[in-house]
């Protein structure tokens, strides 16, 4: 029975919502630790440690209220329809699990902004630490404890300092849709980024992590229990990055209003597009990578241990195949925003808009191809060298056009010198000079000196904070008055965009200095004679950290003291989000038809195979990267082999088996085929199929540091046996609500996709056993 | 497809690129005169330097360009009126477009081009061919003899937490704590770390090159320079990070370095004992995992 206009899902016999999500989350960490603490094969608490965090997590979800629908489902109980249809306007639905995007688009905002209060006493920190050359004011330990927490920190953040507050909000405005395509995969976006946070930020009882954000091991192995927040944090922020991408291409390809064409599309539309494929694919590898590490440092397999078949250039490899994805994740959302704010201020058209989009998809292209250049002297093929150096130059042709079109559109203008406006022009230079400082980087004879010196952190800063965190100032004036229903004083915006452009460039600039003259990063200590420049970068730095309070100051004089309502279009600007009345109404447009039938449903959406895709891939590269690397006997060493062929035909033949019967099902849905047969018989085979799985990898037959073999075949068919259980726990539920009587809640659509995933797992499952089997 | 440009473009357009013209040739020769690390301690360095200095001259016009479109802008596109005035509704631009694209990929790959004939020729032993100093011809200029300085000097640095050890293959594989390397001979450096990632950073001899467990990494380098350098780490290897360096390293001539390498032979022999022999990596028991 579907209920179109309940305001949530019926509730579980609890109630359901922050404080109940806080209180599961405690009685969840503890069952974790002494869950890990039994099952952990040493006695360094690591494997506790994780699953602690992860059961926290999921308690906390569980409290918040992310089962009631699927619960709902399996037990024939009403759910919500199209949730945010009808007026609700409380402050507890800011901190309660909402469906309406703007809410969560409210959430995201106020969550980041803390984050970057902690992350940018973090820096203030390390910048007091670096007033004198010696080791006086912070201890190396805490040093690289405060270089990990504000780096990782900053990360998280970035990560989502645009995708998550103004794609979340501005989207469905932008492009007329009444909400996101998947409410609760977007309410989930966002409610793994605070325990992330608390979790990141729960390493410090450990110690910390002393391996900054790159978490390179063998270090990271030799880290303590605060390794442990790195790794997990990681993979939350990774799962919002998927769930969050999923949601936005599906948003953006299937709910555009009428007559949105894609040449209608507002260009800020368009780079959260490109962010989001980047998003969806890069996050997954870094997912292989990170439980790689876990399963290093809990179950003792040696994929990053080099004397025992593994090596730390797999990890750098993965790592980076994400990372460098995921430096344009900062940056591409920044882009849609200059090019969209820029016309709106300078009253002209977009100068080149084709051009624009294509320069946004020739970044997103070409980032897949560079990520060797963080790696130019590690001595990973070193012949490789001047592919990555010219890919990575390359880049700037496609940046140089954003530049263009900008530019173009300025030229002949009449300019509105807003406080926005004034935000995207201190971006143009900033950015000019982290790009150009890219190029240099970029460079393999130049890279020699300046990889891993200041100059490479001040090339980074300069793109992130210059670039990203200036085109999110420029936003945050430019659409609060729409989100918030309050103007940000320009005349305190004036000042603030003024100290902070000094600020930042004075804070930085000098890194450059500091990195060519023999400065590397991520050091306690540092030459006498650096002290001046070091000192002047603090005292600058302090300056930043003021103009970032005067920007909180201004937010909170707006939020509090300035009586009224802003106008609906301050701006007079022409896009679609501003034609819509402040604040926004809760179905956000009255007279664009709602669009319905759609998939709002909780997980499973078409686009899930091709992340999952990436995420197996890496696990693939991984076995041949490794087996490649190592002689037959660090690989392989002799008596490690996979079960007998035998029983891994068994296996795969009943995961084919229970995709075929189900694929028969799904395909016979829309005829009148007995649906209600054929799905058990389906879940038999699947139940089979993890039975004998799951007694395989228990009988192993050798231990998992007998070379990287060992490791890889345990991680694949492990993450295999788990995507699998998924599967067969959703086929459960098929199967105790699919009767066929007049409610059924089993639409075609859904059941349809659910065929696609198993056929999906099936065919994963068939490559992992022809590389476990017979490549070996 | 002709570049045409309309009577209201062209006072701007003339304006912008004589003083960009004007600009970019003072700042390319003000750019020129710094003096660019890694210096001339090596061959390799010098290279290096040439390359910032292009890198830099390139950079400069592109810079000064964007900055001074963005400010010419903000004075002379700015709005002069209280009202809202909707500017020439211009939607592009292909030949403009076009010229963009192809300037910009022309410089890319010049870019690119040189980068790479560097890194190809400083990627492999290299002879000094300075005047009065040339060892090709087997002349007796230097104070090496002809057979070894037409060999390059095989030098393997160990990294581990946190120092920088030396051992020299062709004396014995002696293990030494501060590296001195021969005027004029080439030099290939053998990379490998004990436990986990450190980058073996010579500032003034233009090297960098990461110290992974199990990895023999390999980079060439030839001084042609006497005087002392730095060494530093450059990859976070955990809590003594800051203070992995050395600044005693240094370039020496060939008898000096004979009368060094003989010292030090005899100062480590006993320790030489207890040294594993010379190998291109080493898997130092036990290995250390978790906390």
């Amino acid at each position: 029975m579907v209920v179109p206009n309940a305001l949530s899902d019926r509730n579980l016999s609890f109630p359901t919502g922050l404080i109940t999500g806080i209180v599961l989350a405690i009685p969840g960490y503890f069952i974790g630790v002494w869950t890990g603490n039994l099952f952990g094969l040493f006695d360094d608490q690591n494997t506790g440690v994780i699953l602690g965090y992860a059961f926290a997590v999921i308690g906390f979800l569980v409290g918040l209220g992310f089962l009631n629908y699927p619960l709902a489902r399996l037990l024939g109980w009403p759910v919500t329809a199209v949730p945010q249809t009808v007026e609700e306007r409380t402050w507890g639905r800011y901190f309660s699990l909402s469906l309406d995007h703007k809410v969560i688009g409210m959430q995201y905002l106020v969550t980041i902004l803390i984050m970057l209060l902690f992350g940018a006493i973090g820096a203030m920190l390390i910048r007091t630490s670096l007033l004198v050359p010696d080791a006086s004011i912070t201890p190396p330990g805490q040093y690289i404890m405060l270089i990990g927490l504000h780096s990782v920190m900053m990360i998280f953040i970035t990560s989502a300092v645009i995708l998550g507050p103004f794609g979340n909000y501005l989207v469905p405005l932008m492009i007329g849709a009444r909400r996101m395509a998947f409410p609760r995969l977007e309410a989930l976006s966002f409610w793994v980024v605070p325990p992330a946070a608390v979790i990141l930020a729960a390493a410090v009882f450990w110690g910390g992590f002393p391996t900054g954000w790159t978490g390179y091991p063998p270090l990271s192995e030799q880290a303590g229990q605060g390794m442990d927040s790195y790794i997990v944090g990681f993979v939350l922020i990774a799962i919002a990055l998927v769930t969050s991408g999923i949601n936005m291409l599906a948003t953006i390809i299937a709910m555009r209003a009428p007559g949105m064409t894609w040449t209608r599309l507002p260009m800020f539309v368009w780079g959260i597009f490109a962010t989001a494929i980047l998003g969806l694919l890069a996050a997954p590898v870094l997912a292989t990578a990170l439980v790689q590490l876990a399963m290093d440092r809990t179950t003792n397999t040696t994929f990053f241990v080099a004397a025992n078949g593994g090596s730390n250039y797999l990890w750098e490899n993965l790592f980076w195949f994400f990372g460098h994805p995921e430096v344009y994740i900062f940056i591409l959302p920044a882009f849609g925003i200059i090019m969209e704010l820029v016309p709106h201020f300078a009253r002209k058209p977009l100068w080149g808009y084709r051009t624009g989009v294509v320069g946004l998809f020739g970044v997103t292209l070409l980032s897949w191809f560079v990520w060797q250049h963080h790696l130019f002297m590690s001595g990973i093929a070193p012949v490789l060298r001047p592919f990555y150096m010219l890919s990575t130059e390359l880049i700037s042709i496609p940046t140089g056009i954003i530049f263009l079109v900008t530019l173009g559109t300025m030229w002949r203008a009449r300019i509105w010198f807003s406080v926005p406006m004034l935000f995207c022009m201190g971006f143009l230079f900033n950015f000019l000079i982290g790009g150009i400082s890219g190029v240099y980087l970029s460079d393999v004879p130049t890279d020699v000196t300046l990889h891993g010196s200041y100059f490479s952190m001040a090339h980074f800063h300069y793109t992130i904070v210059g670039g990203e965190i200036f085109a999110m100032m420029a936003a945050c004036y430019y659409w609060l008055p729409k989100m918030t229903g309050k103007m940000l004083s320009p005349l305190i915006g004036r000042i603030h965009f003024w100290w902070m452009f000094i600020a930042f460039n004075s804070t930085f600039f000098p890194l450059f200095l500091l990195g060519i003259l023999d400065m590397p990063r991520r050091v306690s200590v540092y030459a006498a004679n650096l002290q001046f420049l070091n000192d002047w970068v603090t005292v600058s730095a302090y300056l930043l950290f003021g103009s970032m309070l005067l920007f909180a100051g201004n937010l909170v004089y707006s939020l509090f003291f300035v009586p009224g309502i802003a106008v609906a279009n301050p701006w007079h600007a022409r896009s679609l989000e501003w034609q819509v009345p402040t604040p926004v109404p809760a179905g956000n447009f009255d007279r664009v038809p709602l669009i319905v039938g759609g998939p709002y449903d909780y997980g499973l959406p078409n686009a899930k195979p091709a992340a999952d895709t990436f995420f197996f891939a890496a696990w693939w590269f991984s076995f041949f990267y490794l087996r490649a690397l190592n002689n037959d006997q660090a690989w392989r060493p002799q008596g490690v082999g996979p079960p007998s062929l035998g029983f891994g035909l068994v296996v795969l033949a009943l995961v084919v088996l229970m995709a075929g019967t189900y694929w028969v099902m799904s395909r016979a849905l829309y005829g009148s085929f007995s649906f209600s047969l054929l799905a058990p018989v389906s879940l038999v085979f699947g139940i089979a199929a993890c039975l004998f799985q799951g007694f395989g990898m228990w009988h192993l037959g050798f231990g998992l540091t007998q070379g990287g073999y060992a490791s890889v075949f345990a991680g694949l068919t492990g993450a295999w046996l788990i995507q699998l259980l998924g599967a067969v726990a959703w086929l459960a539920t098929v199967v105790v609500q699919g009767r066929p009587s007049g409610d059924t809640v089993v639409r075609p659509h859904s059941a349809a996709t659910f065929g696609w995933i198993l056929v999906f797992l099936a065919a994963v499952g068939v490559i992992n056993y022809l590389l476990l089997y017979l490549v070996k | 497809m002709s570049l045409r440009i309309e009577p209201a473009d062209r006072p701007h357009a003339i304006r912008l690129l004589v003083m960009w013209v004007i600009l970019s040739i003072i700042g390319i020769i003000a750019v020129l005169q710094i003096h660019y690390p890694p210096y001339d301690q090596t061959i390799q360095g010098e290279d290096q330097s040439k390359t910032l200095a292009l890198l830099t001259a390139m950079a400069t016009p592109v810079f000064i360009g964007v900055v001074m479109m963005v400010i010419y802008s903000a004075i002379y596109f700015r709005r002069a009126t209280a009202e809202l005035v909707d500017g020439p509704p211009m939607l592009g631009n292909t030949p403009v477009q076009v010229a963009w694209i192809g300037i910009s990929a022309i410089a890319v790959l010049f870019l690119a081009f040189v980068g790479v004939t560097t890194l190809a020729s400083d990627n492999v032993a290299k002879l000094v061919n300075a005047p009065g100093r040339s060892i090709n011809t087997g002349g007796q200029t230097g104070s090496a003899t002809a057979a070894e300085r037409g060999k390059e000097l095989q030098v393997q640095v160990v990294a581990q937490q946190w120092y920088f050890t030396y051992r020299y293959a062709d004396y014995g594989g002696v293990e030494t704590t501060h590296l001195y390397l021969p005027l004029d001979r080439p030099v290939e450096l053998h990379v490998t770390s004990l436990d986990i990632i450190h980058s073996f950073w010579a500032y003034e001899l233009g090297v960098k090159a990461d110290a992974n467990p199990g990895v023999d990494n390999v980079f060439h380098v030839t001084p042609q320079k006497t005087g002392s350098f730095t060494v530093r780490c450059a990859e976070l290897c955990g809590l003594w990070h800051g203070q992995m360096s050395d600044t005693e390293g240094k370039v020496v001539s060939q008898s000096d370095f004979d009368t060094w390498i003989a010292q030090q032979q005899q100062d480590y022999a006993v320790i030489q004992k207890a040294v594993p022999s010379y190998a291109p990596f080493y898997f130092p028991e036990p290995t250390v995992k978790g906390s």
